[in-house]
């Protein structure tokens, strides 16, 4: 045994602790990582994200689909059918146009400042 | 490490292009280093191997951004002793107290074998109670042959500290095994 304090390796010692850790099958444990190399890596959280991106896209995209479209069926429940006469009659343009349909300049000057004034 | 006409560098840079027969040679060479560095800190055979296998797979997915100026061993004994280290954290060790492997046929005799099985419960009582740090400092210095700058490097810490460490681990160590060492001295 060396002193203590020297600063080389203490052989015996070595010897003793190299005994004590030695694990038997060197050469199963290097066919076993040998293998494990030659398995492909696994798949890293980068990996696992990217394969759901596809999924992931189509998936969103596709429930943005369907709240516009109930979005839209909504908003168009909310809304009375409404005829186009109706809505022309609204305006109130088709009465002075039906009143000035007798033909004369006077009648036609009073349906362009209707619609004039209407605007 | 056995002598070889291919260097570790030279592994590892064939590894980092790819070859994995060349980092299947650097596992074959370092292996029982490894297995030893992982055992210190896992005290299980099977942990341990588990550990290694950890640490080379990592070395391997890595081995890109080693620096083949430097030694290739302490690189590969952090990345070991961090898996070994990160298993421990992740699992419940399993102690064993199955300090007596089978015993040789034809072998040392009884008494003799006798009174080996009983040095290697003294030297696993004594490293077990020795700090993580401090096995491994002593185990890489006095058992592997590293120098006190690269068991910095593996463990990340000072040199001084691995004197320190390594010091006070042979203390201890001595101190448990006085009685056999003495006999067989």
């Amino acid at each position: 045994m060396t002193n203590p304090f020297d600063s080389g390796p203490d052989e015996r010692l070595g010897a003793l602790l190299r005994e004590h850790l030695e694990a038997p099958g060197h050469g199963v444990f290097v066919a076993r990582v040998r293998r494990a190399l030659a398995r492909p890596a696994p798949d890293t959280s980068w990996d696992v994200l990217a394969a759901w991106v596809r999924p992931g896209l189509a998936a969103a995209a596709a429930l943005a689909l369907a709240v516009s479209l109930w979005i839209g069926l909504g908003a168009a429940g909310d809304i009375e059918p409404v005829s186009l006469a109706d809505a022309v009659q609204s305006t109130g343009v088709p009465e002075t146009l039906l009143a000035g349909a007798g033909g004369d300049g006077a009648s036609t000057d009073a349906m362009l400042a209707a619609i004039v004034g209407e605007r | 490490m056995r002598n070889s006409p291919v260097t570790d560098a030279e592994l590892s840079a064939r590894a980092a292009a790819g070859d994995g027969d060349a980092f299947g040679e650097l596992v074959d060479r370092h292996a029982p280093q490894a297995r030893r560095a992982a055992r210190v800190v896992l005290d299980n055979d099977q942990d341990a191997d588990d550990a290694a296998q950890d640490g080379f797979l990592a070395a391997w997915r890595a081995i890109d951004r080693f620096d083949r100026s430097r030694p290739f061993r302490p690189w590969l004994m952090r990345i070991v002793v961090n898996a070994a280290r990160d298993l421990r954290r992740r699992q419940a060790v399993r102690r064993t107290d199955d300090l007596s492997p089978a015993l040789a046929a034809g072998g040392p005799s009884p008494e003799r074998e006798t009174e080996r099985a009983l040095l290697r419960e003294r030297l696993a009582g004594a490293l077990a109670a020795l700090p993580e740090r401090q096995r491994l400092a002593v185990t890489m210095f006095d058992a592997e042959g590293f120098a006190h700058s690269e068991i910095a490097e593996v463990l990340g810490i000072p040199e001084g500290t691995v004197r320190s460490d390594v010091f006070h681990a042979r203390r201890a160590l001595r101190a448990t095994l006085a009685p056999y060492l003495e006999e067989t001295r």
